[in-house]
């Protein structure tokens, strides 16, 4: 027998304490859904999403606010994907793009970049969304922007940083609903290095795994957040792409355009000190961010409770009724990061 | 290529390097990535990430998780189900 099979093994017939695992990036959820992980593991062993899908933690006034840009017929609103079918309080930037608005999906900055110095007579605004892993990014955009004298370019932020968020949720625990391990977000410890969970990990006794995203890696790292139950550790599997100090570089390049702010989360409300926003010598090129931290998703949608691991999307009355990848009441069913369309499109039921 | 998630970066080779982005081929694919963030030279493994790149990975790239599993492997099982609490 292999080493990986006895990993396997060990994970199928485990009958040890209870754990419940949360897997913090909804890249990790997509992975362990197409991976069919569930499946693999002890009815001891639980995985629960946490709140590491950018679209799905995004307040409805963020999203209304994209769509009142995207109404101004001198606007163009610029986003990668995902948060177009969103729904704000009454509509999503699909809708926007139904009734006449300009609204365009791009995979990179620097189309919006291309886009902007091509017509100068419309105010480019990119929908930036993120953790840590794109804070970097829109940094470097608006740095291009600067140096290649394109001033029709803007963001409306909702950026979002991890530790805050995490400790969140450590503090919401019950008895119910404990968390004895984290899978850490693979790609924000990329940029941020590994020891960013170190202070967490140290204070709540609870282990960190640095996981890289495929299904053998994420069944080694569960096997080692079973393995240090109760310790208060961080290890690194994901050595080849995540150093304990991160990219410094763009450490440097997010620090020169933003800093610290509170930040609403849906169905978490604001957490302080959980988002980035553009320091005040670049609030020229913020098209309205500050401010935006009215949550309010309604209609029997259950998001909130899904993102803090309170609940199982199966646990919502609309998941697989009424919310449906094609007819999205939330957030979580809309993104392919979400955990709801996750557990949709896999069958997963646990 | 799929939209903007939380952590989706993909890796790919750089084939040509540019004043401030390189063309990055992902198995066939080639994308302009933006290098502001890392500094690459032509025939680096690199991880792009909302088309920049994010993370240069280590010429000599391992089998990270086959190495995983051998360490692992230290343990034997029934060590493993001792320190679980059994």
């Amino acid at each position: 027998m292999n080493s990986f099979d006895e990993i396997k093994n060990f994970l199928r017939e485990y009958d040890g304490p209870k754990v419940r695992l949360m897997e913090v990036c909804g890249t990790h959820t997509a992975s362990i859904a197409s991976n069919g992980i569930p499946s693999m593991l002890s009815d001891n062993i639980r995985l629960i999403s946490g709140p590491g899908c950018p679209v799905c933690v995004t307040v409805t006034a963020y999203i209304d606010k994209l769509v009142e840009l995207a109404m101004n017929p001198d606007n163009t609103i610029v986003s990668f994907g995902d948060l177009l079918r969103v729904r704000g309080s009454a509509k999503s930037l699909s809708d926007a793009k139904a009734e006449g608005a300009d609204v365009r999906m791009v995979y990179s900055p620097s189309q919006i970049l291309e886009m902007a110095a091509a017509d100068k007579t419309r105010t480019y605004i990119f929908a930036a969304v993120g953790f840590e892993t794109t804070a970097p990014v829109y940094a470097l955009l608006l740095e291009e922007a600067e140096r290649r004298n394109i001033s029709n370019v803007k963001l409306l932020t909702s950026l979002k940083t991890m530790p805050e968020v995490i400790r969140w949720v450590i503090g919401s625990r019950t008895d119910e609903t404990p968390i004895d391990g984290f899978l850490a977000p693979g790609h924000v410890c990329a940029v941020m290095g590994a020891d960013m969970f170190r202070d967490i990990a140290a204070e709540s006794s609870i282990p960190f795994m640095v996981s890289g995203f495929e299904g053998p890696q994420i069944l080694a790292s569960i096997y080692e957040l079973v393995k240090l139950r109760g310790k208060g550790v961080v290890e690194n599997l994901y050595q080849t792409v995540v150093t304990p100090e991160g990219n410094l570089k763009a450490q440097k390049m997010m620090d020169r355009y933003f800093e610290p702010c509170d930040a609403s989360w849906r169905g978490m409300g604001k957490i302080t000190g959980s988002g980035l926003i553009l320091r005040a010598q670049y609030r020229a090129r913020d098209a309205g961010s500050d401010g935006l931290d009215v949550d309010a998703a309604g209609n029997g949608c259950r998001c909130a409770s899904v993102l803090t691991g309170a609940i199982s999307p199966t646990g919502c009355p609309l998941f697989g009724k009424t919310c449906t990848p094609r007819d999205p009441h939330g957030a979580c069913m809309v993104s392919q990061e979400g955990s709801c369309y996750n557990w949709f499109i896999s069958g997963r039921t646990r | 290529m799929k939209g903007m998630c939380m952590c989706v970066a993909y890796p790919g080779t750089v084939i040509e390097v540019k004043n401030h982005s390189a063309i990055v081929d992902f198995t066939g694919t080639k994308v302009e990535a933006l290098t502001g963030l890392e500094d690459v030279k032509k025939g680096d493994r690199v991880l792009v990430h909302a088309g920049c790149v994010i993370r240069v990975m280590p010429e000599e790239e391992a089998d990270e998780t086959e190495e995983i599993f051998r360490e692992l492997a230290a343990l034997t099982v029934e060590d493993m189900k001792e320190r679980s609490g059994r």
